[in-house]
């Protein structure tokens, strides 16, 4: 090698090290925004505390209890509310496709903020009061959630196949948007399937 | 046809009346919440979006999240009450909200304010010694060259060509 080849591999050298201590000042000027990375987590815990065990069977007399989850990963705070909806088989859930929430009414609302990478959990017990059996339709008239008792009108007929009259209690996670200063459907929920004995 | 008239006159006086019947309906489900639960929730959203600026630019909120939420239980509560129909207790909860978030948004704006100052101090400390590497590796490469240089070029000047004496 002569002192021209020595030249272009010590100015190259010399590049890369400039180069590498350029690219703090790099970084302020070009900043990659990343939201593909961002989501919101939803789940429904067992009595236990476990994914299992949650309530199917479930009568007019006992308590039946479970937990929900949320957790933050959206990279700033947000302002979470959860839905809790209640219906029979044949009504409308929400449509994740379309991301549409269910047109039912909310039973009960959860309002909470969780800072970023932070988690909410709640446990929930429930408990149907008034139920009453007509020509093989049950009908619901009252749920207490958390002890609290909150009115509901919705009815089933017995299912021949699967024996049983099903419900579901769902729950809708909904995310506070500040453009549009309204709660949105985060296009998440889950449902607890419920075979009511009556 | 005096009764077909007599129908196109109802249908017409129906359809004018849709547009007054639906804005009033929904009046009427308006006022079933009380203007201080309202008041409340947009207290809460504004302080809310004066802790995500704070935290846009770094500032750690996790404690104004925590009382902001202390605020959120309290407009649960008002609005279980809404459904149980006792406005005392609405009101009382509303209250209690605005109460437990009072002061969270100057907190927070001081928090931004710092978090921003720090911020400033940071870039220039990250500019300055971005810029101090370069010139070190500048200076540092440019000695390195000149020694290199002269190193070579005594080598090169101290080679003697071998002179190959095959005569007889």
């Amino acid at each position: 090698m002569n002192l021209d080849d020595y030249r272009t591999i010590f100015m190259l050298t010399v590049l890369g090290f400039a180069l590498i201590f350029s690219v703090p000042i790099f970084n302020i000027f070009v900043t990659v925004e990343n939201d593909s990375g961002r989501f919101s987590e939803f789940w429904l815990l067992g009595s236990n505390q476990l994914v299992g065990d949650y309530p199917f069977y479930v009568n007019g007399t006992e308590e039946y209890a479970f937990s929900l989850g949320v957790g933050n990963h959206m990279g700033n705070s947000e302002y979470y509310k959860i839905c809790v909806k209640f219906s029979n088989s044949t009504e409308f859930l929400p449509n994740p496709d379309l991301g549409l929430p269910s047109v039912l009414p909310c039973l009960v609302e959860y309002r909470f903020l969780i800072s970023d990478s932070g988690v909410w959990e709640e446990p929930i017990s429930f408990r149907f009061k008034d139920m009453f059996l007509q020509d093989d339709i049950l009908s619901m008239t009252n749920i207490a959630l958390n002890g609290d008792s909150i009115p509901v009108t919705t009815s089933a007929t017995w299912n021949s196949e699967e024996e049983g009259y099903f419900f579901d209690l769902f729950f809708e996670l909904w995310r506070y948007d500040m453009e549009s200063e309204d709660f949105i459907f985060d296009n998440r929920f889950l449902t607890l399937s419920l075979n009511i004995n009556a | 046809m005096r009764f077909a008239f007599k129908v196109f006159v109802v249908s017409v006086l129906l359809f004018c009346l849709v547009p007054f019947s639906i804005p009033l309906s929904n009046a009427q489900s308006e006022l079933e919440v009380p203007m201080e639960l309202v008041e409340a929730e947009e207290t809460l959203v504004l302080v809310y979006n004066s802790v995500l600026d704070a935290e846009k630019v770094g500032a750690n909120v996790s404690d104004l999240i925590s009382t902001l939420n202390t605020g959120v239980q309290y407009l649960n509560q008002a609005h279980s009450n809404v459904d149980a129909g006792d406005f005392e207790a609405v009101v009382y909860f509303s209250d209690l909200c605005v109460e437990a978030i009072d002061g969270v948004s100057e907190q927070a704006i001081l928090l931004k304010e710092e978090a921003v100052q720090l911020q400033t101090v940071n870039l220039i400390m990250q500019i300055s010694l971005s810029i101090i590497g370069i010139v070190v590796v500048i200076v540092v490469s440019v000695l390195f060259w000149i020694i290199f240089k002269r190193y070579y070029i005594n080598e090169i000047s101290e080679l003697k060509p071998e002179v190959n004496n095959n005569e007889p």
